[in-house]
Formats: C-alpha cells, structure tokens, sequence
C-alpha cells in the first residue's frame, strides 16, 4: 500500500538522521547507506503496521537497528571486524565542523560497547528521548540510562586524556584522569 | 632460561605488599568491613564527586565534561545528519511508489 503524502515526507525527513545513526552503529558510510536502504524497504513494505500520527522517526531507527544485528552483523563477522578497524573507520569519517578534537573523540566513542554507543548516539544525538531509546533498543528505560551514564563517564576519562595529559603518555592511572577531567576546560573550542 | 628478577624491585610478582589498612589485624575475623560498601562495582580509583548510595549509577561527571562530550556527539552526528538526503534514497522511493502504485496487493519484502 502507498503511504499518505504525510507519511512519506516524514519517512524522506527520517533519512538524514537514519544515515547518521546507521554510521554509528557500523562505523562506515557505504555499508551504512546500505543499512538505510534496507531500512527503507522493509518499512515501505510494513507501513501497514505503522500507525500514522504516532512515532515514524522511533519506528524506523528500530527497523535499522533490528536490521543491523541481525543481518549487518552476520556478514561483518565473516570479514573478521576487529574493534580496531572499527575505530579507524569512525575516526576516518569526514568531519564537518572546525572541531580539532572530533577525531579524537570518534575514537574514544569506537572504544565504547556497542550497546553503550548507541544508547549514547540515541539519547545525547538523535534526540530520542529515555523511553523512545529504550523502545528503540528494546531495553528497559533504566538500562538506556544507565548505558548512556556509564558511556558519558568512559569518554570523560578518555577524553581527559587526549586533552589534558597530551604528554604523560605513561601516566595512565586513574588519579591522573580525574584530575584532568576536573580540570577541563570544555569551552576551548571558541 | 627465565628472566631473572633480583628481588626488591616493584614487579608485581607477589601481591603481598599490601598495606594492611587497619589497625588490628583481621587475621582469621572474616567479618566484612563496615566502611566499606561491597555492593559497589569495583571502581577503586574513579573519582567519586557524589558519593551516591545508589550503587548501580556510576559516578556523575561534571556539567563541563558533559557539555563538551555533548558538543562533540552531535558534531559527530551533524557531519553526517546535515549531509543532503543522496539521491539514491530518492530514487528508490519513487521506485517502491511507483511499486506499490502498480501493484497494490503484492505483499513483497
């Protein structure tokens, strides 16, 4: 069946914000337009079980997620993906704005569990909120918060690192980063 | 021929180096610690700002440090969200239309 004019502007608004959440769940920009197109798809192809007026942005990021983990991740365990070429990929994306450090950061964020990512990706990112990211990862709410906690605290500790310990490169104890959060200046960019 | 560790030195060969903390000795008492929260995830050396009771939320970060992993997030994001929709996206929806226009009843996947 054909969706209502409505229905399909959303879905077309939906793209941008799919394309960017599909790069951060496979940490590279063809398999990720891949992962949308297949997206589309399957949704073009359930709208029937879409109810319109409520949630299309949620109900399309859970059929690329879904999507993901079951078919995206089968094949890229037969290529052998270590974490490793995952975290290049992620640094190597393009990026857009004047952020010096924004390769750094894509590294620490490579680093993080995968479920932790994009419980971080949904809520701090796309702007879901608690309860739509949990939907969305069907998890429960308190687990999407806590994901998001645990993930906000690893790039602190991370990020404090590359920013603040630029030299010490033996100095990794955990003193040392605290420190270095506290002492953070987070406005450097401007 | 193993290497040879000529003693004293810091390797970690022995984990009896511990300081015992305490002012009595626990040996043989194998009651628990009353200061110390064993419910907590080992994360001996983090920061703990906010001692909260809760113990399955880690450590609140700073404000400034949530704001700057915030900033970088959407930076992240943004360099692929503000990106024009490609057109191979547009044609394919005017594919599947064009699909769904002609044969309504075909329940394709």
């Amino acid at each position: 069946m054909s969706p209502s004019p409505r229905v399909r502007d959303d879905l077309v608004a939906s793209i941008p914000s799919l394309r960017a959440f599909a790069v951060s769940l496979c940490g590279h920009p063809d398999q990720a337009d891949d992962l949308v197109q297949e997206t589309l798809v399957k949704a073009w192809a359930n709208l029937g079980s879409f109810r319109e007026g409520t949630n299309l942005r949620a109900w399309l990021f859970t059929i690329l997620r879904n999507a993901f983990y079951s078919e995206f991740r089968k094949r890229r365990n037969e290529v052998e993906d270590a974490e490793g070429v995952f975290a290049a990929r992620l640094a190597a994306l393009p990026a857009q704005s004047g952020h010096m450090d924004l390769q750094d950061f894509r590294t620490a964020l490579a680093t993080l569990p995968s479920d932790q990512r994009e419980a971080l990706i949904l809520v701090g990112a796309s702007g879901f909120s608690y309860e739509e990211a949990a939907m969305i990862c069907d998890c429960a709410v308190g687990t999407v918060k806590s994901r998001v906690n645990r993930a906000r605290t690893k790039l602190s500790e991370l990020l404090a690192v590359h920013s603040g310990d630029d030299f010490a490169a033996d100095a990794p104890d955990k003193a040392a980063l605290s420190v270095a959060a506290s002492g953070n200046a987070p406005g450097s960019g401007r | 021929m193993p290497r040879q560790r000529s003693g004293g030195g810091d390797d970690g060969t022995k984990p009896d180096g511990k300081r015992t903390v305490g002012p009595e000795n626990p040996d043989g008492d194998v009651t628990p610690a009353g200061g110390q929260d064993d419910t907590r995830p080992a994360n001996p050396g983090r920061d703990v700002t906010q001692a909260t009771p809760d113990n399955s939320v880690p450590p609140r970060i700073g404000d400034e440090m949530r704001g700057h992993i915030g900033e970088r997030l959407r930076a992240h994001y943004d360099a692929v969200a503000q990106e024009p929709v490609p057109d191979r996206f547009l044609d394919l929806l005017a594919q599947l239309e064009a699909g769904s226009d002609s044969d309504e009843a075909d329940p394709e996947k």
